[in-house]
């Protein structure tokens, strides 16, 4: 009689949120794979419905207290795309500012105290800092700074407020911002020694023949706009972005599951899209480590996608170093803009992948309709395909061990299912 | 088993040590109810802080990571929270890390991580201060933006006033 086997991770640890995993198999054959998402929905889209839509941003940011600017600058950018507003280049670079702040403080997070511990054979990021504090010390510090300058552009590091349609509601005088250089300098410095030294650890060799999306723009690293392309060559309108990418709901998943084409098909979102999609308008810095550290691109491996956080961190600083020193308070925080009926997309970069917001606002500035689609609901599918790929690799008769590698590679994606209690608790279940 | 001292003992015992001392007082907390308790407390010595030596730095922290930034070149921390239980509403307990055993609960988040964590966390990274006391006052009710009790405020009085006579006597 086939043996039947149930693997499970109640909870999965070191991600963002309430998430499990459940793996059946028959023999060593592969049923069934399953993220489970059981955080109970958070509603923001029907919280969001009659809200003035100046309200918005505010209430977008509480959706994650990771990567707050990505949820808000993306219902920002869709409002006012439904507003048509045109904002100023100097507001512009400040928003740009904002993103090195999260993609600085989510990432330094993330390589060094949530995801390095994996490749280093510890159970936690507090563990490994007895052998690595230096690398940890680096790690913190580096958060601090993303934190830094979030508090200054965006109010406080956590839930930012500052961020309003139109612009900000108030810049940063010259004093305060150009204080942060010599942190940055030293920051740009630290980042590509932690990509050096992330780019050391060992890899498993998976790879798989990924389909990556991400934002393009032809003219810089993309953060805050661009088309939405894949690493088949299609490329999209933001606006034509839900004709193409699906959402359904799953028993298993409170998230709702992304897929893109008929027939629909998994696809990944994050760092690595980005880097695969856009290595040559990486800065300049970034492309030289890139080079030195030997990172082929596309890089079809998601465990190296620690190594394209590093990257970005560095990216991250310098571009922030260039907005610094180059930083005049604009003339207006703002744009004025008059109320109006109208719907409007966007979709922007956060740390852990491209997140879409689309928007309908009737004359008086209230939301009518709301729709929010998170990196993590467009990857979930994704890591089911990997968990399904990888397990006969990684199968042995030691479920706990079984499940820890798993945990590993969900862990490549950096899922931000929300903030929340986490353990872990491991349930084997044999028949026959 | 967690020790409890009382507050006296605790100033005999700072007093006791030699050495220029650097020394962190952390209010930790959060705007609902008895959670407060440690806002409250770093408030009150920040008020008299005119009357204290230059080498005390007195700070309100709404997450424990926060003291991981605050950490260079201090000597003695002293961290100030609410805890829910067993301590009765009011009641003040202090613990010495790490000597004294502590109760450890989970973390409610893979992102933040609580006191014992971030002390763990600063022993391993090699930025512990030499001396680090923490200060718990006993809370009942915390439900969100409400104010906090009266034993809890009378409690934080009480503390704050005996810490600052004891730092004002350094």
């Amino acid at each position: 009689m086939t043996q039947e086997r149930l693997i499970k991770v109640e909870a999965l640890t070191r991600v963002e949120g309430e998430g499990g995993l459940f793996v059946r198999l028959v023999g060593d054959r592969i049923e069934d794979v399953q993220l489970t998402i059981f955080e109970p929905p958070r509603l923001f889209e029907a919280l969001l419905r009659g809200r003035k839509l100046e309200e918005v941003p505010d209430i977008t940011a509480r959706i994650c207290g990771i990567c707050p600017v990505a949820y808000q600058m993306s219902s920002v950018h869709a409002l006012e795309a439904a507003l048509d507003i045109e904002i100023t280049e100097d507001i512009r670079r400040l928003r740009r500012l904002l993103y090195c702040g999260e993609w600085i403080e989510s990432h330094a997070l993330h390589v060094h105290l949530l995801h390095a511990p994996d490749f280093l054979g510890y159970d936690s990021g507090i563990e490994m800092a007895k052998d690595f504090p230096n690398e940890v010390n680096r790690g913190l510090r580096l958060k601090k700074h993303g934190n830094q300058l979030l508090e200054v552009l965006g109010g406080r590091a956590i839930h930012p407020i500052n961020v309003a349609v139109g612009g900000f509601y108030r810049t940063p005088r010259h004093d305060e911002l150009t204080p942060l250089i010599p942190d940055f300098e030293w920051g740009l410095l630290a980042a590509v020694e932690t990509t050096r030294w992330l780019a050391s650890l060992n890899f498993p060799d998976f790879t798989r023949a990924y389909d990556m999306v991400s934002l393009v723009h032809p003219d810089e690293y993309p953060m805050n706009e661009g088309r939405v392309t894949s690493t088949t060559g299609a490329s999209w309108d933001v606006r034509d972005y839900e004709s193409e990418f699906h959402e359904e709901h799953v028993a298993h998943s409170t998230a709702l599951q992304s897929s893109r084409g008929a027939p629909q098909a998994c696809y990944h979102v994050g760092p690595l899209a980005r880097v695969n999609l856009n290595r040559e308008r990486l800065s300049l810095t970034a492309r030289r480590v890139a080079d030195e550290i030997g990172f082929e691109t596309p890089c079809l491996n998601p465990f190296r996608a620690i190594v394209a956080r590093g990257l970005e961190i560095i990216h991250a600083y310098e571009e922030a170093l260039d907005i610094l020193r180059t930083y005049r308070p604009p003339a207006i925080a703002r744009v004025k803009y008059d109320h109006r009926a109208g719907q409007g997309c966007a979709a922007t970069e956060a740390p852990r992948g491209l997140i879409y917001h689309r928007y309908e606002v009737d004359a008086a500035g209230l939301v009518t309709l709301a729709k929010i689609v998170p990196p993590t609901s467009q990857n979930q599918r994704q890591i089911e395909e990997d968990l399904r790929d990888y397990l006969p690799r990684i199968l042995t008769d030691d479920e706990a061990a079984t499940a820890r590698q798993c945990e590993k590679l969900v862990r490549c994606y950096d899922p931000c299912i929300s903030c929340s209690t986490h353990f872990l608790k491991l349930t084997v279940q044999r028949d026959g | 088993m967690v020790e409890i001292i009382s507050v006296d003992r605790s100033l005999r015992d700072r007093n006791s040590g030699h050495g220029v001392t650097r020394l962190l007082f952390v209010g930790l907390g959060s705007p609902h109810g008895d959670d407060q308790a440690g806002w409250l407390v770093a408030s009150e010595l920040q008020r008299r802080m005119a009357g204290l030596p230059e080498s005390l730095t007195c700070r309100l922290a709404k997450s424990p990571s926060d003291l991981l930034d605050w950490l260079d070149d201090v000597t003695h921390l002293i961290a100030c929270d609410c805890c829910d239980s067993p301590a009765q509403v009011g009641e003040l307990r202090m613990w010495h890390w790490p000597a004294d055993r502590f109760v450890r609960t989970r973390s409610s988040s893979s992102h933040q991580l609580g006191l014992p964590d971030v002390l763990d966390l600063a022993t391993n990274i090699g930025r512990l201060p030499p001396r680090v006391e923490i200060w718990a006052i006993g809370g009942g009710r915390f439900a969100p933006e409400t104010e906090p009790s009266r034993l809890v405020r009378e409690a934080c009085q009480r503390l704050a006033f005996q810490l600052w006579e004891d730092f004002a006597r350094a």
